[in-house]
């Protein structure tokens, strides 16, 4: 089962999820991110790893934002982080700009960084204190010996500029900036060297809400304005609805469902995914208390032990509740694949269900089927 | 009675008028004296709060909503800060009470859950050691008694296996079930009030589903007032009767759940709304953020600390007035406001411009 | 848990073999001859080479590690050679395990000495030790319940003072005025703690004072930290919130957090103590085993300071595990993890 989940030609054929441009610039195929483990007996060996990120397969276009969301645990950050080689992935193969890039080591991961940057959840613990901003925006120019016309500083502080910081403030250190400000000073940094790609790791969790859009919003311009593509993790489904153009659910290390944003949200068929939606409370009381909440039962699973068969079977309120014992044989025996169940609408499940209610969507505009 | 106004009719315009408060807070403040000068987290605050009901109180950051609620369990106490005004609970003013007293009323009467349940929990005791102590101190119970009511309050709040996991540690329990330990711990002494401060803010949405769940039936079930405070307008949506939107210090705008959120008043809230992403519908545009930043608390604006970041201040006939003078907020209205704006004309921008972006 | 102390044994029993090892090399990569060192500086030739035989000096280096190791193990005698054995039996000294060596400067079995000296250094640790816990931690909680106003200013302004002072001064300063010049304790000396306990205390108060002061003034400020650290936590709060009294805040809620992580660090201080104490011991003229580290540096008497090091190694070692056990016991996270 360790094939890439989707045969390249339905991927050609658009099946993907979602529709596409078709100008792809990053494909991971079946990415595995296991932590080794050691027993605790009297002699250590290494046991069963955990299975962080466990074959995890997508395409990502030019100038895309493929949001991947999850609860704690479910592996969207250290996917996100093995994508950019910040951890070594254990196995699968990630291609960029048609060439393989896995494992690549020293000058030719450098290259790479360049093009591939990071935007970090705590906009207070990765700026070093000690450094002023100037110097931390100017880092990648003197890492990458990267060419500048007017000198680092003009640059940096075209960049200041550009992300809505005063650049009168080049001399100053982190901790005189608010934490907006402060992620500000962490995008200007991942901008710098213009990068393609920006994996942003629940970007804007720490930030009040009325900084959070200011936020949302500059990452959206910088987007257009320099073409790039967004990795776009996080744990706000309101947050990734409105940034992404298409959704991955992640679930004990693996994508659940993966499809276009108005799509997933509209139509979500994965059980998780229903949960997910319907876990989220909507900011409008009477909407509010017409919701139909599908609860989970039980604790996460350990993704040391997953679950046989599909790993989410153990909470799923349809294995649970609809299923017949044939059926339930199928989830508790057999992976499902991440496959196409309606057009560009990937699911990993046996026994999808389109339902529309979760998400109390009623407005959304009507999916393109 | 001349107007042939019924006092039926006076009450269901003012609910909060109705029979005692059981909770009344009136102009309470709470300033810290630092080095750099006096921060002034809580500045003037006055609410009221009934039996059963559920008051959500909504700000960011430093808009002094964590520490009103730590004002009200008296948790200032024999700290540097100054604690003025009113907190009566049942007609008894809980500044003033002596600590004694205090100490019979915590956990009894009012009751707390926090944000994070694991550091909110002792680590070297078991959950059952600590609600066990919850209970004792304020009942003269044998430990057999106190430890069979912890397991039923346990095996109440949803925490399966509870005989075995009484005596299991906050570290062996996942971060959904330490709340609801918390929770467990707050309700053992059925207390009258119960303060949950953001208690779901460190959780995943399904188990935020849960908890939140859990709170509103054990309302039903135990009847408490509920005071819930949250940056996150979601959770008040569903849990709230009431909502009061704090900023820097102060109460900015107050209400029923409904009116807060159908007809928002203050461009504060205007601006919390309309820059939420929403879960429920697509934003084709750009969000609208609010601008600026949050204000210091040690010189907040003068007049209406929201000014600077007020996109409506033309709006004012004088909008002067907003930079000298406090907008004025009259908690006996059914729904005040803190805002300069006369109120027709609010109702229109609402109507005309925010209204549709929402 | 037992899986892990065992382990931990183990690794320690390995660490010990290194020890000696390295031990062993760099005292006889010395550039000047054991055996002369051994003899003393009016020997003859014919003498120094007598020593050396008897000693076993005259043997390759790896053949000397093995013997070392077997006289700890098994044993052994000196001089180690059939032909005396049985010529001469009553010039051979029989060392019995755990053998050290011979001191050739003292006469003695290096085992015979070290067992003399070693209860004279452990018991004023602990006695040092008894006294810097209660003092500081108690001086600590103080100085932390009453943070900012007098008690906590004069607590912390003499565990800097403390601090401050070497301890020969501090040793000397005591001898002199409380001993000598008011004589408020008798003359130190070292009685057995076994045969008259309260000789013992009398005549070990003044060096155990002096060692404990230094370790007073820093746990002073070590308690001092933690316990502030303790205040600061959410789970104080829920205490309060849950309307417990201050006593059981402190006690029961602060104290047993902040006094944790001092387990360890005051297990690896008596840990370094227990095998010598240099400086107060010859302040006081106490024959324990620090003075006999320092007469035998001056010395060069090589088998005493192998012997001195490894017992210090060894100590040391097992106040780590003894230290990283008792944790597992108090810190639940520690146990399950």
């Amino acid at each position: 089962m360790t094939e890439p989940t989707v045969p390249a030609a339905a991927r050609d054929a658009g099946e993907t999820g979602g529709q596409r441009s078709g100008d792809v610039l990053l494909r991971v195929e079946d990415l595995r991110k296991h932590f080794p483990l050691k027993t605790q007996g009297l002699i250590r060996r290494p046991s069963a790893p955990v299975k962080a990120v466990d074959g995890i397969s997508f395409d990502l276009d030019a100038g895309e934002t493929l949001g991947l969301v999850g609860e704690s645990g479910c592996g969207k950050s250290t996917a996100g982080r093995t994508v950019l080689q910040l951890l070594e992935p254990t196995s699968g193969k990630i291609t960029y700009r048609g060439e393989d890039v896995t494992g690549a080591k020293g000058e030719r991961l450098r290259g790479l960084r360049s093009d591939m940057q990071m935007v970090f959840q705590d906009p207070y613990g990765s700026l070093n204190p000690r450094h002023t901003i100037g110097t931390i925006i100017g880092a990648p120019f003197i890492i990458q010996k990267a060419k500048t016309e007017k000198g680092v500083r003009a640059e940096v502080q075209s960049l200041m500029e550009r992300v809505g910081l005063n650049p009168e403030h080049y001399n100053r250190y982190p901790h005189e900036f608010s934490g907006g400000q402060r992620q500000r000073i962490g995008i200007a940094r991942a901008v710098a060297l213009r990068p393609k790609l920006i994996v942003c790791d629940e970007p804007v969790s720490a930030l009040d809400v009325s900084i959070q859009a200011q936020v949302v919003n500059l990452l959206e311009d910088l987007q257009s304005e320099f073409n790039l593509a967004y990795i776009f993790v996080a744990h706000d489904l309101s947050v990734v609805r409105h940034i992404s153009d298409r959704v991955a659910v992640m679930y004990l290390g693996k994508i659940m469902e993966l499809a276009d944003r108005d799509v997933l949200y509209s139509k979500p068929m994965h059980p998780y995914t229903h949960s997910l939606m319907s876990a989220v409370p909507v900011p409008d009381p009477k909407k509010e208390n017409k919701r139909n909440r599908i609860l989970l039962t039980g604790d996460l699973p350990s993704p040391i032990n997953p679950p046989s068969g599909c790993v989410f079977h153990t909470r799923c309120p349809r294995y649970r509740t609809v299923l017949s014992d044939t059926d339930k044989a199928r989830c508790t025996g057999e992976v499902p694949q991440l496959e196409p169940k309606a057009t560009g609408h990937l699911a990993a499940c046996h026994f999808p269900e389109v339902r529309a209610d979760v998400a109390a969507a009623e407005d959304t505009v009507a999916p393109t089927q | 009675m001349s107007e042939g106004i019924t006092v039926a009719e006076v009450a269901a315009d003012r609910p909060h008028a109705l029979g005692e408060d059981f909770l009344q807070v009136e102009n309470l403040k709470v300033h810290f004296p630092t080095e750099d000068g006096l921060v002034k987290s809580v500045d003037g605050l006055s609410f009221d709060l009934q039996r059963g009901r559920t008051l959500g109180i909504v700000g960011e950051s430093g808009s002094g909503k964590s520490v009103t609620s730590q004002a009200i369990m008296g948790l200032h106490r024999g700290s540097r800060a100054q604690v003025s005004g009113q907190i009566l609970l049942d007609g008894e003013d809980l500044l003033q009470v002596s600590d004694e007293r205090l100490r019979k009323l915590r956990g009894n009467d009012i009751a707390m859950v926090f944000q994070d349940p694991l550091s909110s929990l002792h680590p070297y005791y078991t959950i059952g050691n600590q609600i066990v102590e919850a209970y004792k101190v304020h009942h003269d119970v044998k430990n057999s008694a106190a430890r069979k009511r912890t397991i039923e309050m346990l095996d109440r709040v949803g925490i399966p296996n509870p005989q075995r996991r009484i005596d299991q540690y906050p570290h062996e329990f996942s971060g959904g079930m330490r709340q609801r330990a918390m929770i467990a711990m707050a309700l053992i002494n059925d207390p009258k009030l119960l303060i949950a401060d953001e208690p779901t803010t460190a959780l995943d949405v399904t188990v935020q589903a849960q908890i939140l769940e859990l709170i509103l039936d054990l309302q039903r079930e135990f009847g408490s007032a509920i005071i819930i405070i949250t940056h996150d307008l979601g959770v008040v949506a569903e849990m709230a009767d009431d909502i009061l939107v704090m900023y820097a210090g102060k109460s900015v705008e107050r209400g029923p759940v409904n009116d807060v959120f159908y007809t928002p008043q203050m461009p504060y809230t205007w601006g919390l709304l309309s820059s939420m992403p929403r879960i429920d519908r697509v934003r084709e545009e750009r969000l609208n953020p609010i601008r600026g930043n949050p204000p210091s608390l040690i010189n907040p604006p003068s007049g209406c600390a929201f000014n600077p970041r007020c996109d409506f201040r033309h709006q004012v006939d004088d909008p002067q007035r907003c930079v000298d003078e406090v907008p004025l907020f009259d908690p006996e209205q059914l729904h005040p406001v803190r805002c300069h704006i006369v109120p027709a004309r609010r109702k229109e921008i609402f109507e005309s411009t925010i209204k549709p972006r929402l | 848990m037992f899986a892990y102390t065992i382990r931990r044994l183990l690794a320690a029993f390995v660490l010990l073999i290194l020890m000696s090892i390295v031990t062993f090399l760099l005292f006889n990569a010395s550039a000047q001859d054991p055996a002369r060192l051994a003899c003393g500086k009016n020997c003859t030739v014919e003498q120094i080479a007598s020593v050396r035989h008897k000693l076993g000096y005259d043997k390759p280096i790896a053949t000397q590690y093995v013997l070392l190791i077997k006289g700890l193990v098994a044993g052994r005698d000196f001089p180690d050679d059939a032909a005396t054995k049985k010529n001469a039996p009553q010039t051979i000294t029989h060392c019995g395990a755990p053998c050290f060596g011979y001191s050739n400067f003292q006469t003695s079995l290096v085992s015979t000495l070290i067992k003399e000296r070693l209860p004279v250094s452990i018991s004023v640790a602990f006695f040092a030790f008894v006294l810097w816990m209660v003092f500081g931690i108690v001086s600590g909680v103080i100085a932390a319940l009453f943070r900012g106003r007098w008690p906590d200013k004069i607590l912390v302004g003499l565990a800097l003072v403390g601090y401050s002072f070497p301890t020969f001064f501090i040793g000397l300063v005591l001898y002199t005025y409380i001993a000598l010049q008011w004589q408020l304790v008798p003359t130190p000396e070292y009685i057995s703690p076994l045969s008259d306990p309260v000789g013992f205390l009398r005549g070990a108060i003044l060096p155990a004072v002096t060692l404990a002061m230094i370790y007073i003034a820093g746990y002073v400020r070590l308690t001092r930290a933690y316990v502030l650290e303790a205040m600061g936590e959410d789970y104080l709060r829920t205490a309060r919130a849950k309307g417990l009294n201050e006593r059981t805040i402190v006690i029961k809620h602060t104290l047993r957090a902040a006094l944790t992580p001092i387990t360890t660090i005051a297990g690896l201080d008596l840990g370094a103590l227990l095998a010598g104490t240099p400086i107060t011991e010859t302040v006081f003229n106490f024959n324990g085993v620090g003075k006999l580290t320092v007469q035998s540096a001056t010395n060069g008497d090589l088998p005493t300071l192998t012997a001195i090091v490894l017992i210090s190694a060894a100590f040391i070692i097992v106040a780590n595990i003894v230290v990283d056990v008792l944790y597992a016991y108090i810190d639940p996270r520690v146990r399950y993890a």
